[in-house]
């Protein structure tokens, strides 16, 4: 067989019938410019939170967090066995671990300034803050050693906040009320933007965090704390070594569940990604509809082309084509048609994908692996839709065709 | 070339027996023949015909094709039969419309293995007289020049065998005699060829005539050289 002819012929007809083309082609290109669009948008999203995750938590860090079981702090209760302490333990006692920095976190707390009030969450740090959460101030200073250790009435403010309190006016040395206790405002901290738990980190302040317990919330325990490792490699040990202390610690016999979670890098990607991988799945999942709906219109296109086509198809069996041949010419037209228009549709969807990324600030990122998935979902549609009806085209009787 | 013995064909009806379309057919068809079918519309010509060009299968009897039985063969490999050594040509021309002359004359070219496609099209097509006209579509070409498009088609792949089915019943009477001028030269050039005919001039020109009548084959006459049969004038009977 002269597949070089066969194929011009295909493509002549294809030329000349551009109606019937073009209706076939539509679906397609609708159908994976969707895909790779969305796509892009559920990548760009999962690029950015991984971004934002690695920002905040490199790989050489493990979180404890009260809590027995599951993640946060309401499984189970409040859990009250979390403290300072324990983290100084962790520091002095596991091989590896270069420094500690303890965490409490009192939400939605009223902060007043002059006539100003607003709600925002209160976190007690200590003064490792910049080396251990690795965020520091742009203005002014963090809070000491002394102010930890004397749980000083300081704090630092997100720009946010800090905007909606004072204005225009510098807030550094501003009084400002959390309850009934006075604080001054030592420093604004470095811009955030959104964490991955939607919480906007510029409209939030930062206290010591023995001030937090003792003058504001009135506890002796903490919620969370950071690990800061020698070596990315000891994680999995310098965690095994942690949960064992802490249930030494907190007098935990066999029988009793942890008291604490211990989030390694590993655990924060994984559930980073696995949300992500949800959205990144469903998004594409209505342009597959969108896929599987061009594939019938083109079956059904095909049906009628052959019907229309039934002489030429006794013609070229007349003229020596085996039914294998017909068969190979038809899927091939369908196949071809659907693949240019999923080139298309690529185009198309990535061109789109680009302009919708800088006139917008949705993170949009189109990869290799996006493309080929969209071709490949069209040469699927090819053979889906062109099976049937050139098994049609193949099993024509010629005389019956040339009648 | 080829040998029928015994062929018979009939179709299935629904509330009578079944239509007995081809009774018992003997031919021996030589190289270099050239013979007319005649016979009443609905006497079985066309089947015959399209049992001879392996589009159709006998339900009993033999056909030998250079002496092999096509019966046991492959529906592959009697497409390839088809193509190299059968040209068809039809009453109602069958071209691809929207096709030029020439892409329509490639088409057997397709399914055949032979080289250079485009300079095979273009001598067909300036063997049948229409080397000017090879850039048209079927719709801009008239009707006896559609029907040497076909025949160019049929003559791409150098078959042995060309077999017309009624190929001037489409045609005005200048066209007809063009297109039998055609044919008598293919024949002179040593080509076969078997044509259907309601032509009696079309019949006259073959070197042999045959008759079916309800499915059954009569030699009527026979001016080859040296022949068996006897030869002579014969008249035409009732062909239209
Ligand atoms: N596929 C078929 N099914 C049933 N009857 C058929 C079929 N093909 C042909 N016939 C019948 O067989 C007879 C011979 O047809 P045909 O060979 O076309 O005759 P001719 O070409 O001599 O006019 C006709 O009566 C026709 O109706
Ligand atoms: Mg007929």
């Amino acid at each position: 067989m002269n597949t070089n002819l066969l194929f011009a012929g295909s493509a002549r007809m294809m030329m000349r019938y551009k109606m019937r083309t073009f209706f076939m082609a539509i679906g397609i290109i609708v159908g994976v410019t969707a895909l790779i669009f969305m796509r892009a948008m559920g990548v760009g999203a999962e690029q950015a939170m991984m971004d934002t995750v690695n920002k905040t938590f490199s790989t050489a860090t493990i979180n404890v967090v009260a809590g027995g079981g599951h993640m946060g702090p309401r499984a189970g209760g409040p859990v009250t066995s979390l403290k300072v302490s324990d983290f100084n333990a962790i520091e002095n006692q596991i091989d590896g671990v270069v420094m500690t920095g303890a965490m409490q976190w009192f939400p939605g707390q009223d902060i007043r300034y002059q006539g100003e009030t607003r709600q925002m969450s209160i976190y007690g740090y200590t003064d490792q803050t910049e080396a251990v959460w690795l965020r520091g101030v742009s203005e002014g200073d963090y809070f000491s050693s002394e102010d930890v250790e004397s749980a000083s009435r300081v704090a630092v403010i997100g720009q946010r906040a800090a905007e909606a309190l004072f204005g225009d006016e510098n807030p550094i040395g501003k009084q400002i009320q959390a309850g009934s206790v006075p604080l001054r405002i030592k420093g604004v901290l470095e811009l955030q933007g959104i964490d991955t738990h939607g919480a906007d980190k510029d409209d939030e302040i930062h206290v010591p965090v023995t001030t937090l317990m003792r003058r504001l919330m009135n506890v002796d325990h903490v919620f969370a704390g950071r690990i800061i490792l020698d070596n990315p490699d000891d994680v999995d040990a310098v965690a095994e070594d942690i949960k064992v202390l802490m249930r030494e610690r907190h007098s935990l016999n066999e029988s009793e569940p942890d008291d604490v979670v211990i989030i390694t890098p590993e655990l924060v990607q994984d559930i980073v990604s696995n949300a992500n991988r949800v959205l990144g799945r469903y998004l594409p999942a209505a342009a597959g509809v969108a896929l599987l709906v061009a594939a019938i219109v083109i079956a059904n296109i095909m049906l009628i082309a052959v019907k229309e086509r039934v002489p030429e198809i006794g013609i070229r069996k007349a003229v020596g084509a085996e039914d294998g041949q017909i068969n190979f010419q038809f899927l091939s037209e369908t196949i071809v048609v659907s693949l240019t228009s999923g080139v298309f549709g690529a185009g198309i969807g990535m061109a789109a994908a680009i302009v919708y990324g800088n006139v917008s600030d949705v993170p949009m990122v189109v990869t290799i692996g996006s493309l080929a998935l969209g071709l490949g979902a069209a040469v699927l549609v090819g053979i889906f839709a062109g099976v049937m009806p050139a098994r049609q085209a193949s099993a024509l009787d010629p005389v019956n065709a040339l009648r | 070339m080829i040998q029928l013995k015994g062929i018979c064909k009939s179709y299935p009806r629904p509330d009578e027996g079944p239509l007995e379309v081809l009774r018992n057919i003997e031919i021996n068809i030589n190289e270099g023949d050239y013979i007319a079918i005649v016979g009443p519309s609905g006497s079985g010509k066309s089947t015959l015909m399209n049992i001879l060009g392996l589009l159709d299968h006998a339900d009993s009897g033999e056909y030998l094709m250079d002496g092999e039985n096509v019966s046991g063969l492959s529906s592959a490999k009697l497409a390839n039969l088809r193509n190299q050594k059968i040209g068809f040509v039809f009453q109602q021309f069958h071209l691809l419309p929207r096709t030029t002359a020439i892409e329509n004359v490639e088409i057997p070219l397709v399914y055949s293995n032979a080289d250079n496609p485009e300079q095979r099209a273009i001598d067909a097509l300036k063997s049948v007289g229409l080397g000017d006209r090879m850039k048209h579509m079927p719709e801009e070409l008239s009707g006896g020049q559609q029907q040497r498009v076909a025949i160019a088609r049929a003559l791409v792949t150098d078959p042995e065998l060309i077999l017309a089915d009624e190929p001037t019943g489409n045609l005005d009477k200048a066209s007809g005699e063009d297109l039998m001028a055609l044919l008598q030269e293919l024949n002179d050039n040593g080509r076969t060829i078997v044509v259907i005919t309601h032509d009696e001039n079309l019949a006259k020109r073959a070197k042999r005539t045959v008759r079916i009548d309800d499915g059954r084959l009569s030699e009527l006459r026979d001016v080859t050289p040296d022949s068996g049969v006897g030869s002579g004038e014969t008249q035409m009977g009732d062909v239209a």
